[in-house]
């Protein structure tokens, strides 16, 4: 037991040593390195002639000699991805550029190809972040991996890296649309200009419930009123998170349309948390017919449920209190009272 | 006679051998655990969260008595936390001090009618109040009649209209990523998971200025050492294995982040208890259980939440007198579950854990000491074997701690200094013989406590924590 602790104790200290080797190495790296790269960038991004080509050439080699070894490549490769996200413009395809002729996508292709899913998930990350699309094949072989998190990396490389379909993989591997996976192929979405090419209405028939869910979400967050048709029709579907993205749908895109079926919606579901989603929606597309429905609601215990509905009236009638009280004796329903009371006052709408 | 001597040799070496096993298990599971959530968090980029219109909406509950010393600084800390989807609620307990008029003043506070859902049990509420200051519009004062921490928390949750609660202690330091951080295991699985649990570490002699932790530092005092290496042990050997079998049964009520429809279809938090976080873990799983329903508890390895541990050894036997009556009250009133494979995991492994490794376990260190008295007086002890053993059970503490410390450096890596590291090793070496008997002593007196009646949380006074300024 004391051999154990003994070489627990001394495998501490190799680490702390270890550590402390690799801090010192990233940052004289990064120190001398420093110059020739910022003078590569510049130089890149300023002029074309040839004169600057042999210049190019030479920082480049400079540079190239630096790179020692795989940990210095991959210190080098970290801090061009940091400076690919604070960097804009032409920088961006500088640092493409660079990554590639260094030959630093050879390592993260040798990454991509290695047995640990540590090296796997950094290989395919670096390729991904680069763009490196001669690299998509060495990234597409993971998207059947048996790690969720390599398949993940893997859709967000693949959607990065997409020439075709962005969303291709959905057909296969819709078992990953996980709340932050979705965040992540939003996020890529958005970044790289994408969402246009998504065949939405085709995924919309897909018969996975989470791609249709998943669809209608970006559909929403893309603002695209043009396939409402094609989303409203899910609302009476089985699966309850696909009717929750729908009745998101149906606020954000605002169709009066929608107002009969979102009631009727409303009075025949159970679930609570549906009914106060439709009862949002309808304080965005509902009518005076529906304020009629509403005003039958107001007898439930379900605070959250009354305050969404007095909520609901107020927005399509703007006088929820006058019809309220003609319904009501607010006297005796000191709930009603204090939901309009709630609502009136400004600092619980600011 | 004999026989009954050796009988009752083997049942305590039988306990040995499961106690040592169990730890040696757990730490394997925590270790391929934490390389997973390295591996999966390694380019994971948390600010997604904030611009996202599918992050939760989030309600910090944060009960306050008598805080009025630290309460401004503390809600101003809470108020930069980097989350967009979130509002405050701090419950002003009865404080019998002027927390709540420090409150009213620096927040320009006015009195507001609110509809309050009266799911949960809790005192009266007096009153309601918002900032007329738009820079403070997240936060929402709740002035009510005292009940204790769990009733405060419950008000809380009623007042609360969001999809996540964050139940904290409102002079915890939380990092200001913590709710990002948190989010992230929830939005992996939002149907199942209805509880994460965030790591709490020490924060004596760390540098704190406006709620916000400066710098890391290792506690002076050497009773808060060894609660920096009790915590450690605790949260990155045990819960982390725990949250991977999906079997844990505590969040520290420090901080821990519930979905709000499955704490008010359980009832919220349980006021007769003085263990109300571990009771409303135990409380979910096995309702949920009970109603067929998924229920998946999960625990983030990442320092989240720094708060300061007693430095003062009355104070420290309160709190874990405490502790030990909060786990008998939790586990006798939950006693259904035990053994019972209805409970899955839970009912099979976790509870009788617990139960055993937990609860037992002063009473069998303490039984086993006096059979050892038992035989030296009556001149049956072989030395050489028992001193060997001996050796072997305090190695093999150290090796424990040791291993924590591995854990950490390869994980984390809060302590820095060189320096830090060989002062964490000398506290693994004297903790089993000058910490573990005192925990020892005051579990058992919070058993004689429990077996007495006493329901009390016992007087926990604060030094508070060290300015940038005293630090120099």
């Amino acid at each position: 037991m004391a051999t154990a602790a003994i070489g627990v104790v001394i495998l501490i200290i190799v680490l702390k040593v270890r550590k402390k080797y690799r801090y010192e190495s990233e940052k004289s790296l990064l120190k001398v390195i420093e110059k020739d790269l910022n003078n590569y960038l510049i130089s890149s991004t300023e002029n074309e002639g040839v004169k600057w080509k042999s210049v190019h050439h030479y920082q480049l080699n400079e540079i190239k000699a630096k790179l020692e070894n795989s940990f210095l490549k991959g210190v080098f490769i970290r801090h061009l991805i940091s400076l690919r996200k604070n960097l804009y413009g032409e920088f961006d395809e500088v640092l493409e550029d660079l990554y590639e002729l260094l030959g630093l996508h050879e390592l993260s292709i040798k990454k991509a190809n290695s047995r640990r899913i540590t090296s796997v998930v950094r290989g395919i990350h670096e390729l991904s972040q680069f763009e490196y699309k001669s690299g998509y094949h060495h990234v597409l072989q993971h998207l059947g991996h048996s790690s969720q998190i390599v398949r993940q990396e893997t859709q967000v490389a693949l959607l990065n890296l997409s020439a075709g379909s962005p969303l291709f993989f959905l057909k296969t591997s819709w078992k990953d649309l996980s709340g932050w996976h979705i965040l992540s192929l939003h996020h890529t979405l958005l970044r790289t200009g994408l969402a246009h090419r998504v065949q939405y209405d085709y995924w919309l028939r897909n018969p996975n419930w989470e791609v249709r869910a998943f669809i209608i979400d970006m559909c929403v967050f893309f603002r695209l009123v043009a396939h409402m048709d094609n989303i409203r029709i899910h609302l009476f579907s089985d699966e309850y998170q696909v009717q929750a993205a729908v009745l998101r749908a149906v606020t954000e895109m605002g169709d009066d349309r929608d107002a009969p079926g979102v009631y009727k919606f409303l009075v025949n579901t159970d679930r609570q948390d549906l009914k106060i989603l439709s009862i949002n929606a309808l304080a965005k597309v509902g009518g005076p017919d529906e304020v009629e429905g509403l005003l039958t609601l107001l007898e439930t215990d379900h605070s959250d449920t009354l305050l969404a509905t007095v909520m609901a009236i107020e927005e399509i009638s703007g006088n929820a209190e006058e019809l309220i009280s003609n319904s009501y004796d607010l006297q005796s329903h000191i709930h009603l009272a204090t939901a309009l009371a709630h609502i009136r006052e400004p600092l619980n709408n600011s | 006679m004999i026989k009954i001597i050796y009988g009752l040799q083997f049942l305590f070496l039988v306990y040995a051998v499961a106690i040592f096993s169990s730890y040696l298990i757990l730490a394997l599971i925590s270790y391929f655990e934490m390389r997973r959530y390295m591996t999966k968090n390694s380019f994971a980029d948390y600010k997604m969260i904030l611009s996202s219109p599918l992050a939760p909406s989030i309600s910090l509950v944060a009960p306050a008595y008598n805080e009025g010393l630290t309460i401004i600084e503390n809600v101003k800390s809470l108020m930069s936390i980097e989350y967009n989807n979130y509002d405050i609620i701090i419950v002003n307990d009865g404080s019998k001090d002027d927390s709540l008029e420090k409150m009213q003043q620096a927040f320009d506070l006015k009195k507001v009618d609110f509809l309050i859902d009266r799911t949960l049990p809790c005192n009266d509420i007096r009153a309601i109040y918002k900032s007329k200051n738009r820079a403070y519009r997240k936060l929402i004062v709740v002035d009510k009649v005292n009940g204790g921490k769990a009733d405060a928390l419950n008000a809380g949750i009623n007042i609360s209209n969001k999809e996540l609660v964050a139940c904290i202690d409102v002079d915890c330091i939380i990092q200001p990523d913590a709710l990002l951080k948190m989010v992230k295991p929830y939005l992996e699985d939002r149907e199942n998971t209805v509880a994460i649990g965030g790591v709490v570490r020490i924060a004596n002699s760390c540098i704190v200025e406006e709620g916000r932790l400066i710098k890391v530092n290792l506690p002076e005092s050497l009773l808060a050492r060894f609660q920096v290496l009790e915590y450690m042990r605790s949260f990155l050997l045990g819960r982390m294995a725990w949250s991977r079998l999906n079997g844990l049964m505590l969040i520290s009520g420090a901080f821990g982040l519930f979905k709000r429809e499955v704490v008010l279809t359980v009832g919220g938090y349980d006021k007769s208890t003085v263990g109300e976080d571990m009771e409303l873990v135990v409380r979910i799983r096995r309702k949920l259980i009970e109603m067929g329903r998924k229920a998946k508890v999960i625990y983030v390895p990442d320092p989240l939440c720094w708060t300061e541990a007693p430095s003062d050894r009355k104070i420290l036997g309160r709190q874990r007198n405490r502790w030990m009556r909060g786990t008998i009250e939790t586990l006798s009133r939950h006693r259904k579950i035990c053994m019972n494979p209805k409970y899955g995991l839970l009912g099979v492994l976790s509870y009788p854990y617990w139960f055993m490794f937990e609860l037992l376990a002063p009473w069998i260190e303490l039984s086993g000491l006096l059979f050892f008295v038992y035989l030296t007086i009556a001149g049956f002890v072989n030395w050489g074997y028992t001193l060997t053993l001996l050796l072997f059970v305090y190695l093999f503490s150290i090796f424990i701690s040791v291993l924590t410390l591995l854990f950490e450096e390869v994980s984390f890596y809060r302590y820095t200094r060189q320096r830090d590291f060989y002062k964490m090793l000398a506290t693994a070496c004297l903790e089993p013989v000058l910490f573990h008997p005192s925990v020892m002593y005051w579990a058992i007196r919070g058993t004689f406590d429990k077996w007495r009646g006493r329901k009390s949380w016992g007087e926990m006074s604060r030094t508070g924590f060290l300015k940038k300024a005293e630090a120099k």
